[in-house]
């Protein structure tokens, strides 16, 4: 019997220490060190060798530190910093968080990651305004940021790369701008052959003709026959939608549900039309980014949606010399009106924070004030000056002889063996516009004569971006189901045999949608909405006069 | 009382024997059952920062959202489907597969023959997935689409991998010719312990050998049998992650969604770790009961059982 009930105390102990291993108490937060001042920039002020260790939620990242590598031991003789990276999936850093083993900087794989709440909220993470004012003043984090992520305190907790700075538009407006995806591009060359003109494209009707005659010309292209149509990933309304000129905020200036635009349900309509019309390959429909990258590199495709990135114009004109895309103007919705494109996050992508239990929040600090001066900033992207770019009289870059030669026969493995692109979480792509040369050869005019065709109708949707329910809450829980039951709905109402199948599904799902909780989750982003937008003082994050 | 103590003694005696079960004793404490104590995530609101004692308890919150989730009708039937319909294929054949290996007199083409059937167990889903996804391509370098509009079979590619119905066939195929040599190797092992005698004894009784393989082997690896048959019952509501990982998108996904996979989808990948745990005790739970009555029935019916 005693032997029954020590046996129970001992495994009752035993959970018990567990759990309590696993409470609150874990993380052994430091105080901060005492600020040190000194001449120049404040990363030269304690350039002692310093280990900083670095978990980046990006799973493809993959880079080890290495000073033999150029970026990597210039980032060292400048500082005294070498990193630790550690990469992996956001659910290894929770694990991390879980276990109370947090490194010095963690870089989530995006601003509207749950877990950026959770670390603000809980106190781990240091706030920046504490950490530059104390380390380093003269660290170049624009206010716009500043305001944009202020925490309830109303202080910043981290950094957003690529983050759409107001300030930078304002000083460089000649050479920043908004990002954007929606491209509609065409085979220029083809269409002389076929008898398809540019301006075709412009109305519905002529938009599925000018396809038809691709479809029927059954054109072999390097093996391959011309596939009409495919999308930069798969076929989307929304950014149809976009082209109609549907933008993400109503008149009256509240936030809007696009799935209930009239214009989305055109854009399901179109698409629907382009699939039953036979003009949409099977494969289009599951294709990821490479393939179609593949496809347009070997010239069998005549139209691509969505162009994202520059770059795959090279590869083209090297298996055709005479292939050349061009940008046209979309089709027209029923009632009219000009695209109304949202620019590519401005917001950001990745987000840097320094934890509490860091040892050296100064250094880790100022290794931020580094990366984002100019020389960090060109580090990531241009490398190091005098060994693989100089400057231009203009103030704008080239690449060296070396580096061009290099990176025109192998730019992956350029980038490699330069150590480029490791740093892309501390970085703002201002910088890649601000110092990117004029384009001289032929595949770099044509980029930018794509990149600049729908400049003119992109806006800054940042209120519309950040309204995603607080992480475990039910509403995201809500959110997630909606998105996963409306996705899968939405293919079918594109590939629908009719456009009456097509809308029926439609009135269905909204009707699903409906009762799984969507009135909840509007009235949550509306408010969201609202709040960004009085954050950065505008009542409206459009001109729905223009 | 006196009985006790005769145990103790016994198991004195066989100490070093007995010993040779610690490190799988102790195996089993620290990776089986002490991350059980994980299951309490399923009755609370858990957040990694928090930790289990700083978050919310909620009770069976997660268990009525599963079950009242739109997906979940459809995450079971996919599950069974997949899992039901792939037994009832894949078993009996790997038995049959496993038979005939044992007939085959050339050593040589017996090897050949293992070796080949083996070798897809030891590619990755990634490389085989690839390989299949490859072969039924709409594209124009789809070989299977190619071969039948080659022989008029079709006018048009068949997207076999968008069409809903044509999900569950290809995914059955595709694991029972990855898994099947090597899930054959049980059997092989345990017909290789029939005592040859009675293959002899029933030769001389002029048995041929479809006899032979019905009245000597089958019954020789019956114990075997059942236990797998077991085994495989009660792993019913699992799904291999690998294979749907690769040959799941978007249009296939109301026949691919399967339970683990939506608990990757929603749980894990929306940080729900409490759902996802409250799936996976369920999960477990019903793994549990299906192993005792299958158990139950096999002991009931056959006289064999695990335990």
């Amino acid at each position: 019997m005693l032997k029954k009930i020590v046996c129970s105390v001992l495994c009752a102990v035993l959970l018990l220490s567990c759990m309590a291993g696993c409470g609150g108490s874990k993380f052994e937060l430091q105080e901060l060190p005492e600020p040190i001042t000194g001449e120049g920039p404040s990363y030269t002020w304690d350039t002692s060798p310093v280990e900083i260790s670095v978990y980046i939620a990006l799973e493809g990242y993959g880079y080890k530190w290495n000073t033999d590598i150029l970026c990597m031991g210039h980032l060292t003789d400048r500082t005294g910093v070498t990193l630790k990276l550690q990469s992996g999936s956001a659910e290894r850093l929770n694990g991390m968080i879980a276990s109370g083993t947090l490194p010095d900087i963690v870089v989530l794989d995006s601003i509207d990651s749950p877990i950026r709440n959770s670390l603000e909220q809980s106190g781990l993470v240091w706030d920046f305004d504490t950490l530059t004012e104390m380390y380093a003043p003269d660290t170049n984090i624009p206010q716009s940021m500043k305001t944009w992520y202020a925490g309830e305190d109303g202080k910043l907790y981290g950094y957003a790369s690529f983050f759409g700075a107001t300030e930078d538009m304002e000083q460089y407006p000649d050479k920043v701008a908004l990002e954007y995806h929606n491209k509609l591009i065409v085979r220029e060359d083809l269409c002389q052959k076929l008898g398809i003109s540019l301006t075709d494209f412009e109305t519905q009707d002529g938009f599925i003709e000018a396809l038809k005659k691709v479809r029927d010309a059954k054109l072999t292209v390097n093996g391959s026959t011309l596939a009409p149509l495919y999308f930069m990933t798969q076929p989307h309304p929304l950014r149809i939608a976009q082209l109609f000129g549907m933008p993400l905020e109503n008149e009256d200036g509240t936030w809007k549900e696009v799935r209930f635009d009239e214009k989305y349900k055109e854009a399901i309509l179109f698409i629907n039309r382009m699939y039953r019309e036979g003009l949409i390959p099977e494969d289009a429909w599951t294709a990821t980014a490479d393939l179609v990258n593949s496809k347009l590199n070997n010239g069998s495709v005549f139209m691509l949606f969505d162009k994202s990135s520059s770059g795959n114009m090279n590869a083209l004109s090297k298996v055709d010399p005479n292939a050349s895309f061009v940008a046209v103007n979309p089709p027209v919705s029923k009632d009219g009106g000009k695209p109304a494109i949202s620019a590519v996050s401005t917001s950001g992508w990745t987000w840097l924070a320094i934890c509490k239990t860091s040892k050296v929040p100064d250094r880790a600090i100022r290794l931020v004030n580094y990366l984002l001066t100019e020389e960090g900033q060109l580090l990531n992207y241009y490398g190091v000056e005098g060994k693989t770019f100089t400057y231009n009289e203009d103030g704008t870059i080239s690449y060296t002889p070396e580096a061009e030669a290099l990176f025109t026969t192998d730019y992956n493995g350029a980038t490699r063996q330069y150590g480029l692109s490791v740093f892309p979480w501390c970085f703002n792509w201002a910088t890649y516009q601000r110092f990117n040369p004029e384009p001289v050869t032929k595949e770099a005019i044509t980029d930018k004569q794509i990149n600049d065709f729908y400049r003119e109708y992109v806006y800054d949707a940042r209120c519309a971006e950040l309204v995603k329910p607080a992480a475990g809450s039910d509403l995201l829980a809500t959110q997630t189901k909606i998105d996963s039951y409306w996705n899968q709905q939405e293919l079918r109402m594109m590939r629908a045999t009719s456009e009456e199948e097509a809308m029926q599904i439609y009135e269905a799902a909204v009707e699903a949608i409906k009762g799984m909780g969507l009135e909840e989750l509007n009235a949550y982003k509306s408010e969201k909405f609202l709040e960004n937008k009085e954050k950065i003082g505008v009542k409206f994050i459009y001109d729905h006069e223009g | 009382m006196k009985k006790q103590k005769q145990s103790n003694e016994k198991l004195k005696h066989q100490m070093e024997i007995q010993s040779m079960v610690l490190p799988g004793v102790i195996f089993l404490i620290i990776f089986a059952y002490l991350p059980m104590i994980g299951v309490v995530t399923a009755f609370i609101d858990y957040d990694p920062v928090k930790g289990y004692l700083g978050s919310e308890f909620v009770g069976l919150k997660y268990f009525e959202e599963l079950f009242s989730d739109w997906a979940f009708p459809m995450i079971l039937k996919n599950t069974l489907g997949i899992n039901l319909i792939g037994l009832a294929i894949s078993f009996p054949t790997t038995i049959m597969f496993a038979l005939m290996l044992n007939e085959i007199r050339s050593p040589l083409f017996k090897k050949t023959v293992q070796t080949v059937s083996y070798l897809p167990h030891f590619v990755s889903w990634v490389i085989f997935g690839g390989i299949i996804i490859q072969l039924l391509s709409p594209g124009t370098d789809g070989v299977i689409n190619n071969f039948l509009m080659k022989i008029g079979l079709i006018d048009q590619p068949i997207n076999f991998l968008g069409e809903e119905k044509l999900f569950w066939p290809i995914l059955i195929c595709a694991s029972l010719i990855k898994g099947l040599g090597w899930s054959a190797i049980v059997y092989i092992a345990a017909i290789a312990g029939i005592n040859p005698e009675h293959y002899e004894a029933a030769t001389i009784d002029g048995a041929g050998r479809l006899q032979r393989m019905w009245y000597i082997t089958l019954p020789g690896i019956a114990g075997t049998i059942i236990i797998m048959l077991i085994f495989e019952i009660s792993g019913i509501l699992n799904s291999g992650m690998d294979a749907l990982l690769v040959l799941q998108n978007d249009l296939n996904y109301y026949a691919s969604e399967t339970i683990d996979f939506y608990v990757y989808h929603v749980g894990i990948g929306n940080f729900r770790y409490s759902y996802a745990t409250a799936i996976g005790l369920l999960k477990s739970i019903v793994g549990l009961i299906l192993l005792l009555t299958a158990n139950f029935a096999s002991k009931k019916l056959t006289d064999r059982g695990l335990f």
